[in-house]
């Protein structure tokens, strides 16, 4: 892959919790390309948003970034963000590599105006005054689409709608310009009109920065519109990362298959029940040995339990996890 | 489009239905009113001095040279008050009052700038008083003379204006000990200055000082012992509960520990046994209390901020590249101060409350100075002094009740559930 602006190499980041350690990021490895959109795709509490914090270094305890190496690239010797000491790292947060979440509703401080929490994140990282910084607060909000933005800034959270929310909080992540965007499921808490617009925002400022956007979700609609690499992560492991678009056309990893083929869609009958895959998440702290995916796979051989896979290239430029891949009928 | 509206706006609404805690709180203000005014209102010294056709300002000596040093703090407020009003009112007129409209034609920074150049102003002027009005001067106005006196004798030559009660708090009469109230010198031939015609309405206590002049001044005492009690406790409180709950792990287990430790101390025997080590002061008092009283503040505090902690909104200012002191402090304190602002008021009608009772048990501020718990003190082996019981008692009561009532409706006002 071309031009990484961010590594992240062989990354773990453990939880310590009573009943004993949880693996949330197991030795995970992945390339955000410069100016892409790297989508990272996985069921709720497979390690997709710990991944994303810890690029950020935001586990606090109980959790730890235990081991692996993030890299940021700069102008000269790329930065190592899991050596960088603490003040160091606050002027990366919010500076080069800046976060939105999920929940909009809530990501605000409710006590302040929202033309206030853009002014800070612009005073926080441009050293900028204080009428410069509420000048700038309210070009954003006008940047990200928000109607009236000189009287919208003087609004408290509450006034704003959920979409509305999100746009103020891509405006203070973008305030700065940073190299990488961290959406963690910027559009799971919106209704679909909303998101669509939020993503057409999002694709447009990508345009027009050249930023690069990781992409958390667990809308494989999504990444399709929004991706241009994918990440697949099952059980705090990658189990397939590929480009989008052979990704969606032809897997490899059964799980990824199995993904597709429990979404609603067209040419699907009508009144059918969709498609699940059979069984549960494994709980992080009993997770099966083998393959991890074993215990779900309709594939499943006495080897899977056994032996763990390795992510091996099948292709060029198609990873996945599973000792079988390219050999199994993964299509319809 | 709606208008935003602050917390602090609703809370301000929500307070004001509470009638009891809104007439409190208007109560409040003459209370403050006399602690300030309190030398207006009693002094020994007249305001104005006609000797000889001369005119002096013998009242000033008291402003600038009080016995007590809590006085001082009170006297500038007052000489203050002044050119404070005058400003405000300028100011009020100029950029319209708050709630209101605000006048077109005036940017926050120009409102900010008038305001500053107005205070400024204000200052030059009082300084030019001085400097046009050299006896005015707090060097030319210390006097060694008893200005009533000197009336009393040369009635012709010099002529005075006393305060509405032209009495001092600390002027002792032994003559006129454990007077009744209204009582006055109804024999002319044993006046010795111009004043004593007037009554002691209050009576006077063991010194033969008037009751009236030492509760105004008491005031000034009850008042510093309980905002600044509770001003070092609320700092102390607020620091450390935030600390704790911010934190979590090693240093919430310490600042817990000790909180536990200082909440099981009986406050009120500890303040007892460091007073009588210490000496009696007004600020051991005031100290000691600020140092037992902040376990409370320190618990609600905490357990705020750990709800806060966990808030979205902290993960996203951490994920904004802000500090853990700008976190702490701003974003999190902002929406976890409002325990704590409620425990305030209550705090002070306590302090108040222990300020009276030491006081009361002979441990409180030493003897010149005036205080009601003292005058409590004085009244309570006698039943024939009745008035050295009711007239503080009353004090100590309404002041505390009032504060209690404010906290209450302060308390009904943050609480989203009473909103009516």
């Amino acid at each position: 892959m071309p031009d990484p602006l961010v590594t992240i190499d062989r990354l773990c980041t453990l939880f310590d919790t009573d009943e004993g350690v949880v693996r949330a990021v197991d030795d995970v490895s992945l390339v955000i390309p410069r100016g892409k959109t790297l989508g990272l795709v996985g069921e709720s509490g497979c390690g997709k948003s710990v991944t994303a914090l810890s690029i950020l270094r935001l586990i606090g305890p109980p959790g730890r970034i235990a081991a692996g190496r993030i890299e940021l690239a700069g102008n000269g010797r790329p930065l190592v963000l899991t050596d960088l000491a603490e003040p160091e790292m606050r002027k990366i947060r919010g500076g080069s590599i800046a976060m939105i979440f999920q929940e909009p509703m809530t990501s605000l401080n409710p006590v302040f105006t929202v033309g206030a929490q853009i002014a800070e994140a612009v005073r926080i990282h441009q050293g900028v005054g204080r009428a410069e910084a509420r000048r700038r607060a309210v070009e954003m909000l006008r940047t990200v689409k928000i109607p009236d933005p000189e009287l919208r800034a003087r609004d408290y959270p509450h006034q704003f709608s959920g979409g509305m929310r999100q746009r103020a909080m891509i405006a203070m992540a973008l305030s700065s310009c940073p190299k990488l965007l961290v959406a963690d499921e910027p559009t799971t808490a919106l209704d679909v009109t909303i998101q669509a617009q939020i993503l057409d925002l999002l694709r447009q400022l990508q345009a027009q920065g050249g930023m690069s956007i990781l992409f958390i979700t667990h809308d494989l609609g999504i990444v399709a519109e929004m991706a241009d690499e994918v990440a697949v992560m099952y059980a705090a492991k990658v189990v397939e990362q590929a480009a989008v678009g052979p990704l969606l056309s032809e897997p490899l990893h059964p799980y990824t298959y199995l993904l597709f083929k429990s979404r609603p869609g067209p040419g699907r009958a009508k009144g059918g029940r969709l498609d699940t895959i059979q069984g549960m998440v494994p709980s992080p702290l009993r997770l099966p040995g083998g393959c991890r995916f074993h215990p779900r796979c309709p594939f499943r051989q006495p080897r899977c339990e056994a032996e763990e896979p390795a992510l091996r290239k099948i292709r060029p430029g198609h990873w996945a996890r599973c000792h079988f891949a390219g050999e199994l009928p993964l299509h319809d | 489009m709606t208008q935003g509206e602050a917390y602090l706006d609703i809370v301000w609404r929500q307070f004001r239905k509470n009638r009891p805690a809104w007439i409190a709180l208007w109560l409040l203000g003459p209370l403050f009113l006399v602690a300030v005014l309190a030398p207006l209102l009693a002094s020994d010294e007249p305001l104005v001095f006609h000797d000889h056709g001369a005119t002096l300002y013998p009242w000033f000596r008291g402003l600038w040279n009080p016995e007590q040093p809590v006085d001082f703090v009170f006297n500038m407020a007052l000489v203050a008050l002044v050119p404070w009003a005058v400003v405000t009112a300028v100011l009020s007129v100029l950029l319209g009052r708050r709630g209101r409209a605000p006048s077109a034609g005036w940017s926050g920074r120009q409102r900010v700038l008038l305001a500053a150049a107005l205070y400024a102003l204000a200052i030059l002027a009082l300084v030019a008083t001085f400097a046009l009005f050299p006896r005015l001067r707090p060097e030319n106005v210390y006097y060694s003379r008893s200005f009533a006196e000197e009336e009393h004798n040369d009635p012709g030559e010099c002529h005075g204006l006393y305060a509405p009660i032209p009495f001092g708090p600390a002027e002792r009469d032994l003559p006129a000990r454990f007077r009744p109230p209204g009582y006055r010198k109804a024999d002319p031939e044993t006046w010795t200055k111009a004043t004593d015609a007037a009554a002691h309405l209050l009576g006077t206590d063991n010194g033969g000082r008037d009751v009236l002049a030492r509760m105004i001044f008491g005031t000034r005492v009850s008042l510093t012992v309980g905002f600044v009690a509770v001003g070092i406790y609320l700092a102390i409180g607020i620091v450390l509960g935030a600390t704790a709950g911010y934190f979590g792990g090693k240093i919430d287990m310490a600042i817990c520990r000790v909180l536990e430790v200082v909440m099981l101390f009986p406050s009120f025997f500890l303040i007892l046994t460091l007073v009588a080590l210490l000496g009696r002061s007004i600020y051991i008092i005031m100290v000691v209390i600020g140092l037992t009283g902040w376990s409370s503040i320190a618990r609600l505090t905490r357990g705020e901020v750990l709800k806060q902690r966990s808030m979205d909104y902290v993960t996203a200012a951490r994920a904004l590249g802000a500090s853990h002191g700008r976190i702490i402090f701003r974003h999190i304190l902002a929406n976890a101060l409002s325990p704590a602002l409620v425990a305030a008021p209550f705090g002070v009608a306590d302090a108040v409350g222990i300020e009276a009772g030491l006081s009361l048990l002979g441990f409180g501020v030493p003897p010149p100075a005036p205080s009601w718990g003292a005058l409590l003190e004085l009244g309570k082996d006698n039943y024939a002094y009745w008035w050295l019981i009711i007239v503080p008692s009353l004090a100590i009561f309404l002041t505390i009740t009032l504060f209690n009532l404010v906290g209450s409706g302060l308390r009904d006002a943050m609480d989203p559930r009473l909103r009516r």
